[in-house]
């Protein structure tokens, strides 16, 4: 998956893990929210989505099982 | 009746500031996630309310330890809480405040402006909805007035009738009632839980097979999952908002400034050229000019009482008691309060303008490699400071396993105790060059890199992932800047006061006491306590240059508290503050050191032991075994490291360097295998033995 910067994406599914899953949501990463990469990580092994004031750092596993799509 | 107060919101939403209004108290604060990582009480002032302050959480939900603590106290307590939310978060505040609602509990809520003046929310509408009493945060004097009014009154803790969601549960509320009221809990709240798969709520509640099947029959029938329950929660939120809000609102958090800050290479230019000038000012400019002032003030102060005190003709005992036993340590550490405090400064600056929370971000990759959390620069920022409260901090971490590594690794950085040594042995042998002294920072990191490396094994990274607050950038209060440090200064003279002059004592007694109890003073054919001590155990520090029962004895002592060392090598000495760093050259001292013994020295004194405040923490929160082993671990660290720069700087023969390299080397791969053997899954590489099996 190849993200870009500043770019919209919407949530289409969640990953599996259920503790993972119920914290994403409760952040605001609930299924057809649009979420905001606002910056790739220094070495690019994980994403940082910024979401209501948080930035939560993704790896790439999850962040594959988010799907995210672009919405722009 | 009930008075205790619980104080719950969200990371960083000004819990503790309030605590501190409300009890007139003086609790750290910051402007980072994760500040308070257990329960503090005290009595709001001029009432008879005990206020709790808890770690900060974004739902009801466990997930990391200190959440935990706040969870278990809210759910488990019939206690009145204070739910503080920070308007300029209001979106994630308020889900708090819903599954608070869910949980039925009985609230008010305390709306923090959070230097955001045009506060453009209708705070009445707020209360009307949510049906709890709304009071805005502020320095007013009527603010005490106004909780204590709103925490007398009885409030509703019925579920809402106008939020809407909460009906599309009532099947499930039916199905969990019986079981819900019999660990007293309220029943919406079990039945949402029940809905998002929460395990350990459902083994609590001890579902039978029936009821869960219901459930999931439940939730496959409506669709429900915990994707749409968070839906519904945030969809109210937003009708909240747009009934409240009397204009658009938008999240701040993430601001142009960081476009540069964490830019890929600007973090990195700024972070260094931070960390340059603060070095630069605390240990090559200022800091020393201070220091000097207070030493050259402090002798002259001294050598004027000692001439009235043998105008007295007191007794060599009384006096060396006085003078060596007492003043002279006291000042000889004393005279690093304006490096210390300059620390404190920088440290409180950074902390307060936001920049910390942003520095977790530039370093989440690279603590990834050696499988740490961006979020442990918390606790290796602190470590700076003070590793025992840099130890209690690692609690913000997203699992066990990554706090015990934060403990771990924690002492490995260079704390303000140990300050003191490293600045004399670099005035003494590197003609006060503070570049030697970032040298020996750097090296301080490097041992921390390797030693993560050591834990982390073969692992891969987990799936782990890292939430971190975003604080809005402070134009620096030096009000609070000058409070924190002046706060931390008074610890440090405090420490002087009390731990150290104690120790002083001690050492001092031990130094001119044999077992007979017979006073050594000059007494070549008497031993002193600490020499016999020295003499048993320095054969086994031969290898790395310190075979001398002194300096044996000064690091024994730095075990209570890193700052004796040096007071114990003045007291050996005999010297004063200024005479100190020559003696450390002069081979006629009892405790002198060559180049090499020297850089022996200072890299083992900098990693060989935790002191105790620090092990009494370590124990607390990782258990006698665990700590045990970080000691153990640190001190042969400490031990090989100084060995082999001690014999590569006396010998410098390639034999040496061959040895060197495969002593490293055999180290990490026996390690590695250690880890990769006992602790992580053969399979994945990244589970505990036996997950992966089941």
């Amino acid at each position: 998956m190849n993200l870009k910067v500043n770019r919209k994406y919407k949530i289409t599914s969640l990953p599996r893990d259920i503790m993972l899953a119920r914290r994403l949501c409760e952040l605001g990463f609930y299924i057809g929210n649009i979420i905001v990469l606002k910056k790739i990580s220094l070495l690019k092994k994980s994403y940082l989505f910024i979401c209501r004031n948080v930035a939560i750092s993704l790896t790439r596993n999850i962040v594959e099982e988010l799907v995210l799509i672009d919405e722009q | 009746m009930n008075n205790e107060v619980l104080l719950v919101g969200n990371p960083n939403a000004g819990k503790t500031t309030l605590f501190n209004f409300l009890t007139k108290s003086d609790e750290h604060t910051g402007n980072w996630s994760g500040v308070t990582v257990d329960k503090k009480e005290k009595e709001i002032f001029a009432t008879n309310y005990k206020l709790v302050d808890l770690p900060g959480t974004y739902s009801l939900t466990n997930y990391s330890l200190e959440e935990q603590v706040t969870t278990q106290s809210v759910l488990y307590n019939e206690s009145k809480i204070i739910n503080i939310i920070d308007f300029n978060n209001l979106k994630r505040s308020l889900l708090l405040s819903l599954q608070l609602i869910e949980a039925g509990k009985d609230f008010i809520i305390i709306l923090n402006p959070i230097k955001n003046k045009k506060l453009k929310i209708n705070i009445n509408k707020l209360s009307s909805i949510l049906k709890r009493n709304v009071v805005l945060f502020n320095d007013n004097k009527k603010l005490n007035r106004d909780i204590i009014s709103c925490l007398s009154k009885k409030t509703n803790t019925q579920y809402v009738d106008n939020i809407d969601y909460f009906n599309n549960f009532s099947d499930v509320v039916e199905i969990v009632k019986e079981k819900a009221e019999k660990v007293k809990l309220a029943p919406l709240f079990c039945a949402i839980k029940s809905l998002e798969d929460d395990e350990s709520l459902i083994t609590k509640l001890a579902l039978n097979n029936d009821e869960i099947y219901k459930i999931n029959e439940y939730k496959k029938k409506n669709n429900i999952s915990i994707s749409s329950i968070n839906k519904l929660r945030f969809e109210f939120i937003d009708k909240i908002l747009d009934e409240c809000l009397y204009e658009n609102y938008s999240t701040i958090g993430y601001s142009k400034i960081d476009n540069l800050i964490l830019n890929n290479f600007f973090s990195i230019v700024f972070f260094t050229l931070i960390s340059f000038v603060v070095f630069y000012i605390t240990f090559c400019s200022l800091g020393p000019y201070l220091s000097s002032l207070i030493n050259y003030y402090s002798e002259l102060l001294i050598s004027l009482y000692l001439k009235l005190f043998f105008a007295n003709n007191f007794s060599a005992f009384f006096l060396s008691f006085i003078f060596e036993g007492v003043l002279s340590g006291l000042i000889t550490i004393l005279q690093f309060l304006p490096q210390v405090s300059l620390l404190f400064i920088f440290l409180a600056a950074l902390e307060e303008s936001g920049y910390i929370s942003k520095m977790a971000f530039i370093f989440e990759d690279i603590f990834s490699l050696i499988g740490l959390s961006g979020k442990s620069i918390f606790t290796f920022f602190m470590s700076l400071g003070c590793t025992t409260s840099a130890m209690l901090s690692a609690r913000t971490a997203v699992n066990k396993e990554e706090q015990n590594k934060a403990i771990f690794l924690s002492p490995y950085f260079i704390c303000t105790a140990k300050v003191p040594v490293l600045t004399i042995f670099i005035a003494a042998f590197f003609n006060g060059n503070f570049l030697y002294i970032i040298l020996f920072y750097i090296i301080s990191i490097l041992v921390f890199i390797f030693v993560a490396l050591l834990l982390k094994g073969k692992r891969k990274k987990s799936d782990v992932f890292s939430i971190i607050d975003m604080p809005n950038y402070n134009v620096i209060s030096f009000k609070k800047v000058f409070n924190t440090t002046i706060k931390n200064a008074l610890n440090f003279i405090t420490k002087i006061g009390s731990v150290l002059l104690i120790c002083l004592v001690l050492v001092w007694f031990l130094n001119n006491f044999d077992f007979g109890l017979r006073y050594v003073g000059n007494n070549t054919k008497l031993k002193s306590i600490t020499i016999f001590i020295g003499e048993l155990i320095s054969p086994l520090l031969a290898p790395i240059g310190l075979n001398n029962p002194a300096i044996v004895a000064s690091l024994l002592a730095g075990v209570v508290a890193k700052e004796v060392i040096l007071t114990s090598i003045k007291l050996f000495n005999g010297c004063d503050g200024s005479e100190l760093v020559s003696s450390l050259r002069d081979s006629s001292s009892i405790i002198s050191f060559d180049g090499a013994s020297a850089i022996s020295f200072i890299l083992f004194s900098l990693f060989y032991l935790p002191c105790i405040s620090s092990i009494v923490v370590m124990r607390k929160e990782m258990g006698g075994k665990k700590t045990l082993k970080a000691c153990l671990i640190q001190f042969a660290i400490a031990y090989l490291l100084s060995f082999l720069v001690y014999n590569f700087l006396k010998h410098t023969k390639l034999i040496y360097l061959m040895l060197c390299a495969f002593i490293f080397i055999t180290i990490f791969a026996v390690s590695s295998r250690y880890y990769k053997k006992n602790n992580w899954c053969s399979i994945c590489k990244k589970c505990k033995i036996n997950c992966c099996k089941k």
